[in-house]
Parts: structure tokens; C-alpha cells; sequence
């Protein structure tokens, strides 16, 4: 039993979490050090960085190049494959367990990403935002024991 | 922040797509599983949310450089709430004190993240 949750619960959450962490560093990581060197990147988008109001061809241009970035990261990539594999994993686990025993679980998903946030990504997560995760794992939780949750097939 | 919005839609788009492509297949005997594979895979439903969930994902990237993850996070579970609404009038799901209960407080939560 434990070895079963183990491999069909904690594995998606794992996935899901480092995938979500690993994502959300590079691209920090990725437009702080844009700025900087923007001067020396002649293919960098300069209007992208300024503040004056961008035309609709630029912003088209803007998104383009973001887009171009995100699709051809390693990192990036390689943390959004995390992410779906955890969430098909996680599709697995729900034909195998009870959804009131499983939905439970989703709490750590909350509760680490936001004290991960806190600790590795370093942002400033106020009293507000714990709050709001309690409350939507109460919710959860309600969601999950709700009779009708299960199979509706007739 | 509107970009969230877009998300949390294109999220649900996605799954009541899923939903679409797999409701009407009935896995009951062995036999049945080639065709209803065959079924699904022609699906045009099934096609539809792969393509709305691969535009949320590049989406969350464009969401994730302007947003911190510690609020864009919680603010999807508003998706969940999207969901079993269009649940209860596309294929009249069961929507009880317990899931009302549910919304409600994930409702809330949402609240606190705009303080």
C-alpha cells in the first residue's frame, strides 16, 4: 500500500512541483540577465524592455520572440514535460484510488509550491497568500467528500 | 493578470474537451477496447484540448515572467470551480452541498490573493 502511494501519488506531485520550480527559475533567470545585456544582443528586441507604449506590430514582435524562447529552452522545455507527465500520472493514480482519499493529497502540491516560492524563489509570500491556499484546501477537501464525486455513469 | 484569466479559460476549454472526447465511450468487455481507442482517436474533441492544452502551457510561460509563483498558482484552482459548473449543464453532473461548500471557500481563497 505504501509502495503504491508512493509511486502513484507522490511521483505526480513530485513532477508537478519541481517541474513548476524549475520552470519558474529559468525564466527569471532568462529576463533579469535579458536586461543586462541587452547592449551587447543586436538580435534582442529593444521596445520590448522600454516603457513607452509598443505598437500592436511590436507587441506582435515582443511575443514572437518570447514565444521563440520559451520553445527552444531546454530547461523550459524539459520542466513543462515534467509538469504533463505528472498530470497524466495523476490522471493514473485517479483510476486507481478514491477521489476523497486522493484530492487530499493536492494540498502538499499547495503547500510546497508556495513555501518553495518563499524559500528557493525567494518572493515575498504575504500572510494574505497562505491564507488563500488554506482556504482553497478546505475546499478542496469539501469537494472531495461530496457523494457524487465518483463514477456518474447512470 | 488578464493573461490568468485567459489561462483559467483555455484550461477549461481543454478539459470539457477531454470530457467531450471520452464520454460516450463505454469500457465494459475486453473486446470493446480497440474501437473505442479507434473512437477516441478520431474524435475531433480529443484533437481540440491537445491543442488547448499545449496553448495553456506556452500560455504559463508567458503568465509565469510577469506573475509570481506563489499567486498564479492558487489562482488556478478557480479552474476547478469553472469546471464543475459547465459539468452540472453540459452533461448534468451532480452538484451537492459538499461541492457547493467547496466553491465557496476556494472562492474566498481567490479573494485573498488580490489583498
Amino acid at each position: 500500500m505504501i509502495k503504491r502511494i508512493a509511486i502513484f501519488i507522490l511521483l505526480p506531485i513530485i513532477l508537478t512541483v519541481s517541474g513548476e520550480f524549475v520552470l519558474k527559475a529559468t525564466i527569471n533567470d532568462i529576463f533579469s540577465t535579458k536586461t543586462t545585456i541587452t547592449t551587447n544582443n543586436t538580435q534582442d528586441i529593444k521596445y520590448c524592455q522600454e516603457k513607452i507604449k509598443p505598437t500592436l506590430n511590436q507587441k506582435i514582435d515582443c511575443i514572437l520572440s518570447d514565444l521563440k524562447i520559451f520553445v527552444l529552452n531546454t530547461k523550459i522545455v524539459l520542466s513543462l514535460l515534467a509538469i504533463i507527465l505528472g498530470g497524466i500520472l495523476w490522471l493514473v493514480a485517479l483510476s486507481k484510488f478514491e477521489l476523497s482519499f486522493l484530492y487530499p493529497f493536492l494540498s502538499i502540491n499547495y503547500l510546497s509550491i508556495i513555501f518553495g516560492s518563499q524559500i528557493l524563489l525567494k518572493e515575498t509570500v504575504d500572510l494574505y497568500r497562505y491564507l488563500s491556499v488554506v482556504l482553497i484546501i478546505l475546499g478542496l477537501v469539501f469537494i472531495s467528500r461530496s457523494p457524487y464525486s465518483e463514477s456518474e455513469n447512470d | 493578470m488578464h493573461i490568468i484569466l485567459l489561462i483559467i479559460t483555455i484550461r477549461t476549454l481543454g478539459d470539457l474537451c477531454f470530457k467531450a472526447a471520452v464520454h460516450k465511450l463505454n469500457f465494459t468487455n475486453v473486446s470493446s477496447f480497440g474501437t473505442n481507442i479507434k473512437r477516441m482517436l478520431l474524435s475531433p474533441f480529443l484533437w481540440l484540448g491537445l491543442t488547448f492544452g499545449i496553448s495553456n502551457m506556452l500560455l504559463w510561460c508567458f503568465g509565469l515572467k510577469v506573475l509570481d509563483l506563489s499567486y498564479a498558482y492558487p489562482f488556478l484552482s478557480i479552474s476547478y470551480i469553472t469546471v464543475i459548473i459547465a459539468g452540472k449543464f453540459l452533461y448534468h453532473e451532480h452538484l451537492d452541498k459538499n461541492k457547493i461548500t467547496g466553491i465557496c471557500f476556494i472562492i474566498l481563497g481567490a479573494l485573498f490573493l488580490f489583498l
